[in-house]
Parts: structure tokens; C-alpha cells; sequence
């Protein structure tokens, strides 16, 4: 409380009590001045005037601060009433703590991730540009897009590049991007220092730019002047044109590829090094203000219309253009649905923890039932006693959350430092004031869930049983009390078992995912990403020289030690691209006449590729040098053998592709691979020796002995040596892989987490109301015992009469985890096959645990000596 | 001590009179609290006798309001009490609500000498 205010009041107070005086006393002197005896007088004056208290009080309540008075009235009466019986409230704290703790750093997290705005101008405006099927565009697409466009401002481009960097902050540790050269402006970021790229019309001189995010730049050591700083990309010189400010966050944006450095695609526009074929690119338009999401995509999707009818060759007819607002885009659609699915599971764990206190409550309030008798004989109202309660919780969960929020500090601490998870724009989580604010009305909430149903049930007490066994513990309590207790350890019991049952699913998921046949054998497989046109991307490089350069490459590699295997294609397996061109076989010649969507990914790859990546080949042949690109040959892989060729082996069969311009032969047919993602599954594709149209943008896989990470600096070193070849990006495939479950392996781990704990909840409170419920029924149970009742008896009478509500509570749970199940069934993966047997083992887990939570207090109460319980009342 | 007379048993007054005539009184220079009744039960011919449990109540209801200031002052002889003042506010208050006053008044005297059979027709 801050202190002049106070002081207010009891000025305020002091002024209406000398006021009264006055009044009294000028009363009086009017009745002396009459001829009236001094203490007649003021006996009179006083009668007069009424009752001085009630003036002043009702006079006060125009001020309107009574209520507060009453507050802290009831507060002080809590407190007093909590520290006669510590045990109680400290783990009422204890609880509330734990669950606003964990809620509130979720809810810090989604916050950041998904809630708080972009740190972006106007981020609104703000949307990502992609394609379907696959997302990328070519520059001279997103040219057309932008060009005359009445709905974007601008549309900026920006491809991944992996160089190897090196300036004052040391080498390598960051990324770098390219970008064109209307990026910043359409971000609308501003710089600390610097400028944006200058265009100065030579080309020579604008490559030669880049661009570095403040933290980049403090960590090359800061300062407020860019003369004689630089970095090297790749062994190449880049001014630095200009520093980002602090807040445009880039290096934590995993959709835009967590740049550090920018540097420009190209600098006239006109004379772009791409070709329309080349989808390379994502793009970030920014909108016309007043220009609406449907508005702008339905003039872009006319556009691409027209687009489509001048180049029929380079746009597939299921291309069509997508926009969704960035800041959904750098959220992800799948980070933020799994966050706000833990967000929830969360919130159904604190309902849990809220169950149980209110047990705890109920319980309570039933030894105070004569107390609360007592007062209302008195002549409190039952909104007093339903205030009281109300100022009794809030005493708790304001205690619990202050404690919680101080927790919950520390664990987005650990959250974003340890890093445990990667996810964007999460180094900003913090407990913030829309995080207090969200903190705040949690608590709130919890106070009023755990006053609403004890207050319906206590303050309407039948005072005369009430005040007549106060006490007496032989009463086997109300039994709408008891009632009340059951159908919240069924509520938990469902809600633990909608947890349980998720954090089956999560599991199952990525198990499934992380255990299905992939097609091919991941362990001790490295991915280099490479451009064999080099850094200057010139586009006119002759096929022999491209095979030569390839080649030479290849045989470098190969000689490293540690090195078993090398092969080269395209693309990879899970990251792979739409590589589609008309298709058709000998059966269906008309396909290749009408485009079809069906139509196989095609592949390039070098003859050592499937025994590299351990591709199963399950007929016919691999390729060999043989295939000089002179014979046409194709492999087929399984899926697309059976859409052309059902039950036949394809072996000889004749297929068309555009990619050829003619026809070639089957040679060989080989297992599935999931080409795009783990969770997509495997499509028809087609492959064709690298030698038959070589393509500049190829994938290395070296299939190594040790540990492919340790050989990442050897094979760049060795790749980069060869001036030739640019270098993307060195991964290994175990990487790759981990990268594409982070987010739901850290879903799983939270969700794992909240359903043990839910699980232990609910069961904590199962066992707790039967033990309650045996120690309030004693008495009756000595009588049943004395009376000659057989000690199964009584075990089977307690457990009979809590298996209903037990029984209830899991197929309300059932009911709930499969309505989750169907609500969250994007998030779950393939999860339909593993669906009974979890939702199984979820029952038959929680049925069990329940079970021997119920029987062990009834087996002791089966254990009572008669003549001792009978005897102590 | 004087026998308590019909006319000084309650009278309830209507909600908000009470406020108007406060002001009014008030109007005719600033006055303490024990004043004012005196005031009111004078010029109303001894026949409102305002309870202190409105009173007060009301005098920092319309402090609140701005229809009135108080300060301290020594009366004529030498009590110290708390004088309230009509603001300028308080007077335009005071003229709306003296304009709905007549208004009242003037729809309730018309329903009350209305003979029957006008009502009828």
C-alpha cells in the first residue's frame, strides 16, 4: 500500500469526527443559549443527532473506499485463520505455486513465439510469399509479381546460403543470407548505423556488401564506425554497408533462415543470373495498407494465371501461389499449434492441481462447519461468509502465484539458456506485463474456482445440526459434501486420463516417426549442399565441364580417410524439392499430352547413389559408368512401378520426361524414400543417371566410418579447396533428422511431464478423499466390524462404493482423449494404427493406479480394531 | 424537552430532493452542516427535520460531485466547523434540478386535481 494515500484516509476519518463535533457542539450551545441545563442539553443534542458511528459509516461508504476496509478486515481474518493450520496452507501455496509456475512460463513462451508482434514496421502489412506444391519461387517469378501489382508495396527475396565466414568476431557461428535488394526496405527495418546496399550500377562493387544484425555486430567488437570493418564469406572481402538495430531480431528467425549477415542476390535486377526454372527463393511481401490478405491473393493467383499461359514450361499446372501473414509464417504452423497444445495441457494439469485443493477445501470447511453456524447466527449474511472464503483464497493463490511468477522467471531462464529446444524469437521470452497480466488472471481464476463450490456448500449450513455436532466427529458428514469430493476426483481422473492418453500419442508419434522406414539408411550419412557454377553462379557452364567438375569432387572426397562411400544427386531424401516435368509411360502415351499432377519427382544422381544412401534396389540394375547419357536409362522406384505398371515389374517398359525431351528405358526399380519430410509420406519418382542431363545444384552424400558431424570441416575444406564448387550447407543426416522432430520431441517431453504429474495428481486425490472418507466413518465401520461384518466385507462395501464414480470419471476421460484425440490429430502423427493400444494402456494405467489408491486406505480401515474406534468418542 | 410533534416523524423525502435542497440552501451564502438543518427545518415551516444519516452522507456525495467545496472556518462564536460552498457547478446542478422539481411538481398536482370523470373519458 502506498503510504499518502493512506494517510488520506485517516485524515478524511478524522475530519468527519471533529465534523460531528462541531456539530454536536454547536447543537448544544444553541440549546444552552435557550435557558436548557448543560447536560440536558447535550443528552439531547445527542439524541438529536442519532448514532454517531452509523453516520460516520454511512457517510464513509460515500467515499467509497469501504470496501477496501472490509478487505483488509477479511484479509487479516484469513491470515490469522491459514496460520492456525500451516500445513494446510503451505501446501495449498505449494500447489498453486508449482501451477501457476509452469503455466505462466508456457504462456511466457507462447507469448514470444506466437502472441507478441513482429519486430517489424507496421507487421500487418507484413506476409509471406510462397507457392504450392512446394513453397520456393525463382526471382524472375517474384519480379512478375511484384511488377504494376496493386496489392504489394514490394516483395523482397531471400535463399539460404551457408558460407564460410570469417571477420573480428572469429569464424564460422553464424549464418548468412541472400537477399534481394529491397529486403530491408520491405521488412521496414531501420539501421543503427550504416546504410542500406548501394547501387552503384557495377556490379562488381555491390556484391561486395553486406549487411550484419546488431548482436553480429557486437560481436565483432561493436563501436559506432564501419571504416575498416569487413568479413569474409567463402575467402571473398564484403564492406559492411550497414548495421541492423538491435530489435529486428533476424539471427532468432528459423523461417527466414536466422541470418546474421546479409548479403545481395544481385544487384540489377534486369539482369537477374536466374532462370524462371530456378526456385531458389522464399519471399516477404509487404501489403498496400488496406489491402486484405483474400484481396491480394486472389490478384496474385490472376496474375500466376497469366504467367502460367506465357511460360507453360517452367510452371507446373498445380503451381499457384500462396500468402499467409508472416508472422505466422515465423511462428510455424506446427510450433505454434504443439505450443499451444502444451499451453492447454498445461492449463488442464493447474484444473487438476485446482481439483485437489478444492478437495482439500471441502474437507476443510467441514470441520468448520460450527464456525460458520456460528456466524451466521450472529448475523453474518451468507455473502460475508462467501467473502470471507474468497479473501481467504485469494490470500492463498496471490501467495501461490507470487511465489509461481518468481518460479516461473527462473524456468524461462532455463528455458531460453539452456536451450533446449530451438524455437523462434524464444531468446525473448520473459516475464513481461502481459505475461503478469495473463499471471494475474490465473490467480484470479484459481481463487474463484476454489471459493465457487465450497461456498455453495457451506453457507447454507443447517445451523441447528450444525452448532449441535459441531465437533463431533462420529457425524459421517453431509452427504452432498461427499458428493461434491467424488465428482471432483472423477473430474481429475478424466482430465489426467485425456493427458495420459495424449502423452501416449506424443510418444507413439515420434517413435513412429523417428522409427519408420525411411528408405534409406541414416547413420553415419553427411549431406553437403553445393552449386558447381561456384560463387558467380554463371549460368552458361557446358555439361562435359559439369560432370568433369562433379567428378573431380566426388574422387576428392573419396579419398579422405574415414570416408566409405561418396555419390552425388540433385536433392536429398527429407528436404527434398518439386522436380517435375511431363511424364508418361507406354501405357498411358496421353499423359504427356495433358499435363497431369501425378506426375514422379525426377532425380539425378550419380551411379555409386543407392548404395550410398543405402537405397534398397529391389529389381532390375543400379546405374553404372556405363550410363554415358547416350542410352537413356531410368530408374523407377516402387511407388511410381505401381501407378504405371500394376503388378508387373517395370523392367523395360519405355517412360517420357520432360526433363529428357525423350524417352528412356527402365532399368531398375527401388524401394520408397520419404523425399520431402519425415512426416510426408514417400511419392512416385523417377530417377536418371546425372550424366544424361547434368544439373549444377548437387547434394554430396558421404556415407562415413566414424561420426559424420567430425568430418563436416575436412569435406567443406576439401570442397572449397576446388574453387569451383560453391558450398551451401554441410549436415548429417542423424542432424537433419533431430532438427525435424525438435519441436514435437520438446512437445513430448512437456506433455510427458504434465501427464506423470497429472496422473500422480489424480491419484493423490483419489487416495486422499477415500482416506478422508474412512477417517470421518470410523465409528461405522467399527460397528460393522463389531457387529460381525467379515474384513473382505468392508473392503468390498468402500471399494464398491467408489468404483462408480471412478468407473465414470475414465469413460468421461475416454470420451475426452478421443475428442482430443480427433481435435489434435495434425499433431499427432500416423497415431490412428497406435490409437487403441494407447488409449488402453491409458485406462488400464489410471484404472489400476486408481484402484490401489482406493484399496489401500480400505484395507486399513478393514484392519480398525472395534473396541478402540468404538470407544473413543 | 418539547413532546415529539407528528410533522417531525420522517418524512421521507424523494430520492435526490434532499440534494436540491442543500444546494439551495447553500445558495444563500456557505453553511455548516448544523446549519443547514436549521436552515431547512425553519424555512420549511418546522417541518423537515433532516437526519444527519442523510445529511452528511449527502453533503460528500455532491463534495464528490463538484457541486460543492468545504474548508475550514471559525463560525460567529469561535467553533471551529467545516463550511460548504456552492460551486458553479453546483448552481447549474442546482437550476436543472430545480426546473425538473417543477416539472414534477406540476404533472403530480395535475394528476392529484383531476376530477373523475375527466380521467374517465
Amino acid at each position: 500500500m502506498n503510504r499518502p494515500w493512506r494517510i488520506g484516509i485517516w485524515h478524511r476519518k478524522n475530519d468527519l469526527r471533529e465534523e460531528i463535533e462541531a456539530h454536536l457542539q454547536m447543537s448544544i450551545a444553541d440549546r444552552v443559549a435557550r435557558g436548557e441545563p448543560y447536560e440536558d442539553a447535550r443528552q439531547a443534542a445527542i439524541r438529536e443527532f442519532g448514532n454517531v458511528s452509523i453516520v460516520q459509516e454511512v457517510t464513509r461508504e460515500t467515499w467509497g473506499w469501504v470496501w477496501l476496509e472490509n478487505l483488509a478486515r477479511d484479509l487479516r481474518y484469513a491470515l490469522r485463520h491459514l496460520r492456525r493450520s500451516p500445513g494446510f496452507a503451505l501446501s495449498a501455496v505449494a500447489i498453486i505455486a508449482v501451477g501457476i509456475a509452469v503455466t505462466t512460463a508456457i504462456f511466457s513462451v507462447v507469448y514470444a513465439v506466437v502472441l507478441q508482434p513482429l519486430p517489424f514496421a507496421r507487421p500487418n502489412q507484413l506476409v509471406d510469399v510462397s507457392a504450392k506444391p512446394l513453397p520456393w519461387l525463382s526471382l524472375p517469378t517474384i519480379q512478375d509479381w511484384q511488377r504494376n501489382s496493386q496489392a504489394f508495396q514490394s516483395i523482397a527475396a531471400f535463399g539460404g546460403w551457408s558460407p564460410r565466414i570469417e571477420s573480428s568476431a572469429g569464424l564460422g557461428h553464424a549464418n548468412a543470407e541472400l537477399v534481394s535488394q529491397n529486403f530491408v526496405r520491405t521488412l521496414g527495418l531501420n539501421f543503427a548505423l550504416g546504410h542500406d546496399f548501394t547501387q552503384t550500377g557495377n556490379e562488381s562493387d555491390c556484391f561486395g556488401q553486406a549487411i550484419v544484425t546488431y548482436s553480429y555486430w557486437r560481436r565483432m567488437g561493436g563501436g559506432n564506425t564501419l571504416e575498416h570493418q569487413a568479413i569474409h564469406l567463402d575467402y571473398r572481402t564484403y564492406a559492411i554497408a550497414g548495421v541492423l538495430e538491435p530489435d529486428a531480431a533476424l539471427q532468432e528467425m528459423e523461417a527466414l533462415g536466422e541470418p546474421s549477415i546479409l548479403t545481395p542476390i544481385g544487384c540489377d535486377p534486369a539482369k537477374s543470373p536466374q532462370s524462371r526454372g530456378d526456385e531458389d527463393f522464399g519471399a516477404i511481401g509487404r501489403l498496400y495498407p488496406g489491402i486484405s490478405l483474400q484481396n491480394a491473393s486472389s490478384q496474385l493467383l490472376a496474375r500466376q494465371r497469366v504467367l502460367s499461359g506465357e511460360f507453360p514450361h517452367d510452371y507446373s499446372s498445380a503451381f499457384t501461389p500462396i500468402l499467409i501473414p508472416l508472422a505466422d509464417y515465423i511462428s510455424g504452423t506446427n510450433t505454434r499449434s504443439a505450443l499451444f497444445a502444451t499451453l492447454a495441457a498445461c492449463g488442464m494439469l493447474l484444473l487438476i492441481a485446482c481439483a485437489n485443493l478444492i478437495n482439500l477445501l471441502l474437507a476443510r470447511n467441514m470441520r468448520r462447519r460450527s464456525e460458520f453456524a456460528l456466524r451466521a447466527t450472529l448475523g453474518a449474511m451468507p455473502r460475508h461468509l462467501v467473502r470471507q472464503m474468497l479473501a481467504e483464497n485469494c490470500l492463498l493463490s496471490i501467495s501461490g502465484s507470487i511465489i509461481g511468477i518468481t518460479l516461473s522467471a527462473l524456468l524461462v531462464r532455463a528455458l531460453t539458456h539452456l536451450s533446449v529446444i530451438h524455437l523462434p524469437r524464444l531468446a525473448h521470452a520473459q516475464v513481461n506485463l502481459p505475461v503478469l497480466g495473463f499471471a494475474g488472471s490465473i490467480t484470479l481464476f484459481v481463487a474463484l474456482l476454489l471459493t465457487l463450490l465450497p461456498a455453495l456448500r457451506s453457507v447454507r449450513p443447517g445451523l441447528l445440526h450444525d452448532l449441535t455436532y459441531a465437533g463431533f466427529r462420529g457425524s459421517s458428514g453431509s452427504l452432498g459434501l461427499r458428493r461434491a469430493g467424488r465428482f471432483l476426483v472423477a473430474a481429475q481422473l478424466a482430465m489426467a486420463f485425456v493427458l495420459v492418453a495424449s502423452t501416449g500419442w506424443m510418444v507413439a508419434s515420434v517413435f513412429i516417426l523417428l522409427h519408420q522406414p525411411l528408405g534409406f539408411e541414416p547413420d553415419h550419412l553427411l549431406i553437403a549442399s553445393t552449386d558447381l557454377r561456384g560463387p558467380t553462379r554463371n549460368s552458361t557452364m557446358a555439361p562435359p565441364k559439369i560432370i568433369a567438375v562433379l567428378d573431380h569432387a566426388l574422387a576428392e572426397v573419396r579419398m579422405l580417410p574415414g570416408v566409405a562411400q561418396v555419390a552425388a544427386a540433385n536433392d536429398k531424401p527429407l528436404g527434398g524439392r518439386v522436380n517435375r516435368y511431363d511424364f508418361c509411360s507406354d501405357v498411358h502415351p496421353d499423359d504427356c499430352k495433358h499435363p497431369a499432377s501425378t506426375t514422379p519427382d525426377v532425380f539425378q544422381v550419380t551411379p555409386e547413389y543407392f548404395h550410398t544412401v543405402g537405397q534398397q534396389i529391389d529389381q532390375g540394375r543400379s546405374f553404372n559408368s556405363g550410363d554415358d547419357g547416350q542410352n537413356h536409362v531410368a530408374i523407377v522406384n516402387h511407388a511410381l512401378a505401381v501407378q504405371q505398371w500394376p503388378g508387373q515389374s517395370p523392367i523395360g517398359h519405355r517412360i517420357y520426361t520432360g526433363d529428357l525431351h525423350s524417352w528412356a528405358t527402365v532399368v531398375g526399380e527401388v524401394g520408397d524414400v520419404h523425399s520431402y519430410s519425415l512426416e510426408r509420406a514417400p511419392v512416385p519418382n523417377l530417377y536418371l543417371p546425372e550424366s544424361d542431363r547434368p544439373d549444377t545444384s548437387m547434394t554430396i552424400f558421404i556415407r562415413t566410418q566414424g561420426n559424420p558431424s567430425e568430418m563436416d570441416e575436412t569435406v567443406r575444406r576439401v570442397l572449397r579447396s576446388d574453387s569451383e564448387i560453391e558450398v551451401r550447407y554441410v549436415e548429417s543426416m542423424p542432424e537433419l533428422m533431430a532438427h525435424q522432430v525438435a519441436v514435437r520431441r520438446f512437445s513430448m517431453w512437456m506433455i510427458s511431464v504434465f501427464g506423470a504429474m497429472a496422473l500422480a495428481l489424480s491419484i493423490l486425490g483419489t487416495y486422499a478423499l477415500l482416506a478422508y472418507e474412512v477417517s470421518v466413518r470410523e465409528r461405522e465401520i467399527g460397528i460393522r466390524l463389531a457387529l460381525g461384518s467379515p474384513r473382505p466385507a468392508i473392503v468390498a462395501l468402500l471399494v464398491g462404493q467408489e468404483s462408480p464414480w471412478i468407473a465414470a470419471g475414465m469413460a468421461l476421460g475416454l470420451l475426452g482423449a478421443v475428442l482430443v484425440g480427433f481435435l489434435l490429430r495434425a499433431e499427432f502423427y500416423h497415431t490412428k494404427a497406435a490409437s487403441m493400444p494407447v488409449l488402453l494402456s491409458a485406462a488400464v494405467l489410471l484404472g489400476l493406479s486408481a484402484l490401489a489408491a482406493i484399496a489401500v486406505p480400505s484395507r486399513r480401515a478393514s484392519l480398525l480394531d472395534p473396541s478402540t474406534t468404538l470407544r473413543q468418542e | 424537552m418539547n413532546a415529539p410533534s407528528p410533522y417531525k416523524n420522517k418524512i421521507e423525502l424523494l430520492q435526490g430532493t434532499l440534494d436540491m435542497l442543500i444546494l439551495k440552501t447553500l445558495q444563500w451564502g456557505p453553511h455548516h452542516g448544523y446549519g443547514i438543518v436549521q436552515a431547512l427545518r425553519l424555512q420549511s415551516g418546522e417541518v423537515l427535520q433532516v437526519e444527519t444519516g442523510s445529511l452528511y452522507p449527502a453533503l460528500h456525495r455532491l463534495e464528490r460531485q463538484g457541486w460543492v467545496r468545504s474548508e475550514w472556518k471559525q463560525s460567529a462564536t469561535k467553533q471551529r466547523a467545516r463550511y460548504y460552498r456552492i460551486t458553479a457547478r453546483g448552481k447549474r446542478q442546482l437550476a436543472s434540478d430545480l426546473s425538473r422539481w417543477e416539472q414534477i411538481a406540476k404533472a403530480i398536482n395535475s394528476i392529484m386535481q383531476a376530477s373523475p370523470q375527466e380521467s374517465e373519458t
